[in-house]
């Protein structure tokens, strides 16, 4: 399973949150590339008061800052059981309103 | 080249409009209360302002430029700062510029906003484009989630607990007693009472958050001869530092731009950590003023929480720290939090205090951090400030 990271086909950068030119060298040259989504959990934290109202009957909800092999950081909902520090998989998933989130999940060992 | 000093500028005037927990009245309201309680404070006519600069988080759609016309002014330097936490220490740079090359006599610096149940939500859901696209679709946590981030690696990093956080809370909680602009100044936090308050974002709780509020601050900037000639306490500017988007690629922020500067700080003051009276940071949360504590040398990275087992920050303690009680006391005005250390900072080496005062005070650190458009904030400034009284 891999994910698609916006990337710029001039010099290679990857990045996140999406942008509108290179963040690195600016070039106007963006697409996409595929990566396996590997990297760790660094921190998780657990949203019991969200500021909008439409949230209130999912709470509470396990966040984190997943850093992704290529260096990248992602804010993404956390999968249950996991351990700040392990090393996870990024995937994408449709949430409540369909839009594309990000969940991290357990990185499935010896498949 | 080397960073210019800021000879002959003088800081006066440390004015409050004071806080409420809501309020009907529009920004502008508060830019204007404190425009007339600045001047007022200095003695000086509105016609002999001819700078200004403005920071507000709720006057839109309109910005400084548009408040000249509120006010019936007509100055020859204006200056927006969109820029929430680090705006006051910005503003204070760039008006002691612009009067240093003469483009201004007299800036009125302010910080001002309005609050309202919807506001606080309504800024945060239009903040920036990455939190909109990449925070808000997770549970729209706010800051608080991105701070709760902060907060856990901090404490998994460094060993930090929640009760170190605490005594950050309790010593700002005890020196708001006595400050009548204090929101929550009449009401002491104990360790039990901060431990056993309701989760916001976990390892984040109540009283780690700021209170939301109305409020303004404001100070002058002029020249020390005209500050002398009008019998004015004051201060001057022994160095200031800015720097934004510092450290980008760290995963999660352990330290910001004042740990990229402070040497250049205290190499224009001339004097180091240990020669300030009293610090003023800027507090959205315990852990940065931990973060602050480190990142402006008065430890070593990743030791706050040791050094607050041995050094109280209370206004009779080792290290006085916030000593209006800070926001987490005072409340968060909005960009008025971005001025409230500098205002602080001036109350308390001209012996000009809401509250009580570090004795003797001189020399005064204060900083400035905001402006968190994604997982961080971006910008930092910090100035050492001396009274001449």
């Amino acid at each position: 399973m891999s994910i698609t990271l916006q990337a710029c086909a001039q010099c290679g950068a990857r990045q996140y949150p999406p942008r509108d030119l290179c963040r690195v060298c600016l070039a106007d040259a963006l697409g996409s590339v595929e990566e396996t989504g590997e990297g760790r959990l660094i921190v998780s934290a657990i949203v019991h008061r969200s500021l909008e109202p439409d949230f209130a009957g999912d709470l509470p909800l396990r966040i984190g800052t997943v850093h992704l092999a290529c260096g990248l950081r992602i804010i993404a909902f956390v999968d249950a059981g996991l351990a700040d520090g392990a090393p996870v998989r990024l995937r994408q998933e449709a949430g409540r309103d369909g839009a594309a989130l990000w969940y991290a999940g357990a990185l499935e060992t010896g498949a | 080249m080397a960073v210019q000093p800021f000879d002959g500028v003088a800081v006066v005037a440390p004015t409050t409009v004071r806080y409420a927990r809501h309020s009907d009245k529009p920004a502008h309201w508060w830019v204007g209360r404190a425009l007339h309680d600045v001047i007022a404070a200095a003695g000086i006519t509105k016609q002999e302002v001819d700078g200004l600069a403005l920071s507000s988080f709720t006057m839109g759609p309109d910005t400084t430029i548009a408040m000249t016309e509120h006010f019936d002014m007509a100055p020859r330097w204006i200056e927006w700062l969109p820029t929430g936490g680090a705006s006051g220490v910005m503003a204070l740079r760039r008006a002691a510029r612009a009067v240093q090359a003469g483009d201004a006599s007299i800036v009125a610096c302010i910080g001002a906003d309005t609050a309202n149940p919807a506001s606080f939500a309504e800024l945060v859901r239009n903040f920036s484009r990455f939190s909109d696209t990449a925070v808000r679709p997770y549970g729209a946590p706010g800051p608080n989630g991105m701070f709760a981030l902060i907060t856990a690696n901090y404490m998994a990093r460094f060993g930090a607990t929640r009760a170190d956080f605490g005594a950050i809370a309790m010593a700002q909680r005890a020196n708001a007693e006595g400050n009548p602009n204090a929101l929550l100044g009449g009401k002491p936090l104990s360790l039990e009472q901060y431990l056993a308050a309701p989760a916001i974002v976990e390892p984040l709780h109540l009283f780690d958050c700021v209170m939301p509020c109305a409020g303004a601050e404001a100070f002058l900037v002029m020249s020390e001869e005209r500050a002398r000639a009008l019998g004015l306490p004051h201060a001057v500017i022994r160095g200031s530092i800015e720097r934004h988007n510092a450290y980008f690629d760290e995963p999660v922020a352990v330290r910001a731009g004042w740990a990229m500067d402070r040497d250049s700080l205290y190499a224009q003051a001339g004097v180091g950590p240990e020669a300030m009276d009293c610090l003023e940071v800027y507090d959205d949360y315990p852990v940065i003023v931990a973060m602050q504590l480190e990142d402006l040398g008065f430890c070593a990275k990743g030791e706050a929480a040791k050094f607050l087992r041995h050094n109280s920050l209370t206004i009779d303690g080792a290290l006085p720290v916030n000593t209006s009680g800070g926001q987490l006391s005072c409340g968060q005005a909005g960009a008025a939090g971005g001025f409230l250390p500098v205002v602080e900072a001036l109350r308390q080496i001209t012996g000009q205090t809401l509250g009580r005062r570090v004795p003797g005070a001189r020399l005064a650190l204060a900083s400035g951090y905001g402006m968190v458009t994604y997982d961080r904030c971006l910008a930092t400034a910090a100035a050492v400030l001396e009274g001449r009284v």
